[in-house]
């Protein structure tokens, strides 16, 4: 069964659907929301909140476009609405992804996220649905609910400033 | 826009393996004679392939959110606790379906859901 027929069913109120449908994304939506958000309980609350308007809002899905562009577009509005209710302050000691640690053997990876850190919100989601899940940049502009151009862009700078820090 | 400004626009979804084939073929007919853009493409294959990584290393959802989930898709549907031995296959289950709704009690033995009692409005058991 592919997604779109899972998510039919889901949309049909199939429970157990619904949990395969959870179990194909929820760790999926945590990533992409913890990029975004770098806090734990913030990203928790994204899986939640998009899990749930998945459920009651499956039959909204016209197939327009991926399933995996309309969840993370979901997902999105929810980490942005979770960054209104935080106050500035409370953003700015929002804790990194990581520590970077050049002399770990998984040195690597924890200085990728590092660097990736050092991006703006907005471009750390361009990467993730780029290179993590693979979108085109025309489902990232549908997901994210900006221009094609908007998103070329974003991705332009944040590989400009990735390899800079990665030099 | 020129060509190698277009090429520096495509390459990183080159990269990340969503290119359309009609753009890919427009890169790849520019990258055969250039060789900064090549030299920018070396660059972002080893950063693409990092970056995979690096996110698919980041923690996956708890698996408690799936018991929270799973109650909150619920509400006005199936409420209900459940106590019970994972190790012998057996719990025990109440469960009430909407307000004013029949409360019932079943006991799962190794997936199977024997009812054991349901309670109409007004606290009539039928079983």
């Amino acid at each position: 069964m592919d997604e779109r027929d899972l998510l039919a069913r889901v949309a049909s109120g199939d429970e157990a659907a619904f949990l395969r449908f959870y179990d194909l994304y929820a760790d999926r939506v945590h990533r992409f929301a913890l990029t975004i958000l770098r806090a734990r309980h913030l990203a928790e609350e994204v899986v939640q909140e998009t899990m749930v308007a998945v459920w009651k809002g499956a039959q909204r899905f016209r197939g327009a476009s991926k399933v995996s562009t309309w969840v993370f577009g979901i997902a999105r509005n929810q980490a942005l609405g979770l960054l209104r209710k935080e106050s500035r302050a409370a953003r700015e000691v929002l804790p990194p992804l990581v520590e970077p640690d050049p002399a770990d053997a998984i040195g690597r990876q924890q200085r990728v996220l590092a660097a990736l850190d050092t991006l703006p919100e907005e471009h750390r989601a361009v990467v993730f649905l780029a290179f993590y899940e693979g979108l085109p940049y025309r489902e990232i502009a549908t997901a994210l609910g900006i221009p094609e151009g908007t998103v070329k862009s974003r991705m332009y700078h944040a590989k400009r400033g990735l390899l800079e820090k990665l030099k | 826009m020129s060509d190698c400004d277009r090429a520096q626009e495509l390459i990183p979804w080159y990269v990340a393996g969503s290119l359309s084939e009609e753009e890919t073929g427009e890169l790849a007919m520019h990258l055969a004679e250039c060789d900064a853009c090549r030299a920018e493409l070396a660059r972002l294959v080893p950063l693409s392939l990092d970056l995979h990584a690096a996110l698919g290393s980041l923690p996956g959802a708890a698996a408690e959110l799936r018991e929270t989930v799973i109650g909150r898709t619920r509400v006005g549907g199936t409420a209900g606790i459940n106590v019970g031995s994972f190790l012998l296959g057996l719990s025990m289950g109440l469960s009430a379906r909407g307000r004013g709704a029949p409360l019932q009690g079943d006991l799962k033995i190794l997936g199977r859901r024997v009812p054991l009692f349901r309670l109409e409005q007004g606290g009539k058991n039928r079983e």
